[in-house]
């Protein structure tokens, strides 16, 4: 996608944040009569999120209409990858999957699947060794768990069973 | 000669191994993301009760500096930073890890740590008490006035789009507003949900922003051969400094460790602001500003001189007035009172040998910091040669628990991966985490002050301005902004007419 559609996309979503907000602050009822109620900020903060929504749209049409004479693209962008969404979305279910079970399973039998289904997903093709990667995630949970509870004294979430 | 024997009361064996292992653990603990200085010394705490105090003390003051100055390596070599206290230091440390200079880096991050935290303890020994009095004499008005003026700041950290920064800070000013409101606790944004009565801590944010967003950005990448280049350790002469280059950052150090002192005595601002402010300052008066974020070690001098140097600062607010200024200090407050030593205005006077012990226990800490982190370069940038589908999930593990354990919740656990999400796609969308980060802290502070300062005036505003200090502050708030805008637009007119349009990356 394109900066300057990148852009107006944000500012739209920015727009429907600010006027969401400073609807929802207007419903504020004011309890001291001096001074500024709880209301004020937000107003402020999402009158003015709006507006900044409103230049970011404004600047993301205009670069869309007038085609600059000489484009200095930086090295960076130039050089970009192409993004894996399929291990981005794969990585964002794997993560809250295992926020879900956590409290239900324990730290332990979650934290290893979890750290088995991350290093599987987020390793190279040529990299991905199921048979190191098992004992590797079960050994560091075993360690995390120890150095935590046993170690630190902290509390983690124990499951159901 | 009285005060003199604190001194040595610090050198016996057992003072000596709590601060030695004090600093050991303090680095452990800031180094790992989702654990930090005020979980260290809460967890040490119980520890100091069957000791003497001078041993209780210099384990607690060993914690503090090894907890502040652990944050840079993560920060450095991951681009997550250990604690909140190192978030400027991953933006130009990173960048130059990426590029083979992780040791170069890590010398001088340590190195300014170290000197940061020497300016800390001169301000704490010389001029603790008249400092201590004068910062108490801040009320509202001025706490508003110099959030105001931090916040103004954010403009330098905005990248190319200056509208982007400010939306950025505006989300973040936003996030903080959940839950009770100041002064009235009136329920903002709650949606009934009493989990979001107490509103978001600020470590599930940061480690949400930095190390979730890192995670996805890292899961994005389908061929990461280039950019996994085997680490180097390219750190020769002193620190992995030359003698030109030591001289050049001088000027640069005394401003941020005068930034550090001064958020450092001011109760309530912390660690968290200090680093970022100093980035800013440092990159409103570089010759060079577009370097920072691409590897300046300029950014890492200011982060590391300002956050280890608002240590000392922050004991004197505690020491000469008994007054924490932030959740650390709280904290020794309590190992303070534990072992029958009541800061305050008499502490100098009646208890000198004490205040001599904490003293040099700070300055012990400093050294041993220095020489753990320094010896231990070599073991830290073997982190990089670790592949990173280990380390990442191992990373994004230990966020779960450090921002379970901060509240003991699994709400925290869920606004970690939800500002991992919007980190994410602000990354996507080239907008700007720093001004969150920046908002989301520095937003109370207004709000709360600003209120408070209404209430006393009856709603009056130009009494804030009959105020010098807050004037001040508000004065140079609107002039940083005048002339920021001013030199953009000077700069935005040169390329018009150069007829070059350079898109932001």
């Amino acid at each position: 996608m394109p900066s300057s559609a990148k852009d107006l996309l944000s500012s739209i979503l920015l727009f429907v944040l600010g006027v969401v907000v400073h609807l929802n602050a207007r419903t504020i009822v004011p309890r001291f009569k001096t001074g500024v109620d709880s209301g004020f900020f937000p107003e402020i903060v999402s009158a003015a999120l709006v507006g900044m929504a409103a230049i970011i749209a404004v600047s993301a049409l205009s670069k869309m209409r007038c085609k600059p004479s000489i484009v200095v693209v930086p090295d960076e962008q130039a050089d970009e990858l192409p993004i894996n969404r399929f291990r981005v979305w794969g990585a964002v279910t794997v993560t809250a999957f295992y926020i879900v079970v956590l409290p239900m399973t324990g730290f332990l039998a979650a934290t290893m699947a979890f750290l088995f289904a991350l290093m599987c997903l987020l390793a190279q093709r040529g990299e991905r060794r199921p048979l190191v990667f098992a004992p590797i995630a079960v050994a560091a949970a075993i360690a995390i768990h120890l150095i935590f509870v046993r170690g630190f004294g902290l509390p983690l979430p124990r499951g159901f069973f | 000669m009285t005060n003199f024997s604190g001194v040595l009361d610090v050198l016996a064996l057992g003072p000596l191994l709590a601060i030695f292992g004090g600093v050991a653990l303090g680095i452990v603990f800031g180094s790992i993301p989702g654990l930090t200085a005020t979980m260290a010394v809460a967890l040490c705490l119980p520890l100091t009760f069957g000791v003497e105090p001078v041993t209780a003390l210099s384990l607690l003051v060993g914690l503090y500096i090894g907890g502040i100055s652990g944050g840079l390596i993560t920060a450095i070599l991951l681009n997550i930073p250990g604690t909140p206290s190192s978030i400027a230091t991953a933006f130009d440390g990173y960048p130059m890890s990426q590029r083979g200079e992780g040791g170069k880096a890590l010398g001088i991050a340590i190195l300014f740590s170290f000197l940061g935290t020497l300016v800390g303890c001169a301000v704490l020994f010389l001029v603790a008490p008249p400092l201590a009095r004068f910062a108490l004499k801040f009320g509202s008005f001025e706490y508003f006035a110099i959030a105001v003026f931090a916040l103004t700041l954010v403009a330098g950290l905005s990248g190319g789009n200056m509208a982007k920064g400010i939306a950025s800070t505006l989300i973040g000013l936003l996030a903080a507003m959940i839950g009770l409101a100041p002064v009235d606790a009136y329920k903002r944004f709650t949606f009934d949900m009493p989990m979001l009565d107490g509103g978001l801590s600020l470590l599930p944010v940061l480690l949400g922003m930095f190390a979730v967003s890192e995670v996805l950005k890292f899961a994005e990448q389908s061929h990461q051969g280039s950019l996994e280049q085997a680490p180097r350790f390219a750190m020769t002469g002193f620190f992995g400094l030359t003698g030109p280059e030591f001289r050049s950052y001088m000027p640069n150090f005394v401003r941020s460790s005068a930034i550090g002192v001064v958020v450092g005595l001011l109760p309530g601002i912390g660690a968290a602001s200090s680093n970022l402010l100093a980035y800013l300052a440092a990159r409103s008066a570089s010759h060079d500003p577009e370097s920072f974020g691409k590897g300046n070690p300029q950014g890492l001098v200011a982060s590391e001189s300002a956050n280890n140097a608002g240590i000392g600062a922050a004991m004197v607010p505690l020491m000469a007035l008994g007054i924490p200024g932030d959740s650390v200090t709280a904290l020794m407050l309590g190992g303070f009172l534990i072992h029958g030593i009541q800061p305050g205005p008499l502490l100098f006077a009646t208890n000198g040998p004490m205040v001599y012990s904490i003293f040099t226990a700070l300055l012990l800490a400093a050294v041993i910091m220095v020489a753990l982190e320094y010896w231990g370069i070599r073991l830290f940038i073997r982190i990089l040669s670790v592949p990173k589908h280990y380390l990442l999930s191992i990373v994004l593990v230990m966020c779960v628990v450090g921002a379970f354990a901060a509240n003991n919740r699994m709400f925290d656990v869920w606004t970690l991966f939800a500002f991992g999400l919007l980190g994410y796609a602000m990354l996507r969308f080239d907008y700007p985490f720093a001004p969150l980060i920046l908002g989301f802290i520095l937003g109370p502070m207004i709000e709360e002050n600003l209120r408070s300062a209404l209430m006393s005036t009856r709603g009056a505003f130009l009494p804030i301005l009959e105020r010098p200090v807050a004037a001040l502050f508000l004065g140079l708030a609107v002039l940083y902004l005048v002339s920021y805008t001013l030199a953009r637009i000077v700069r935005m007119r040169r390329e018009r007419k150069s007829g070059v349009d350079v898109r932001p990356g």
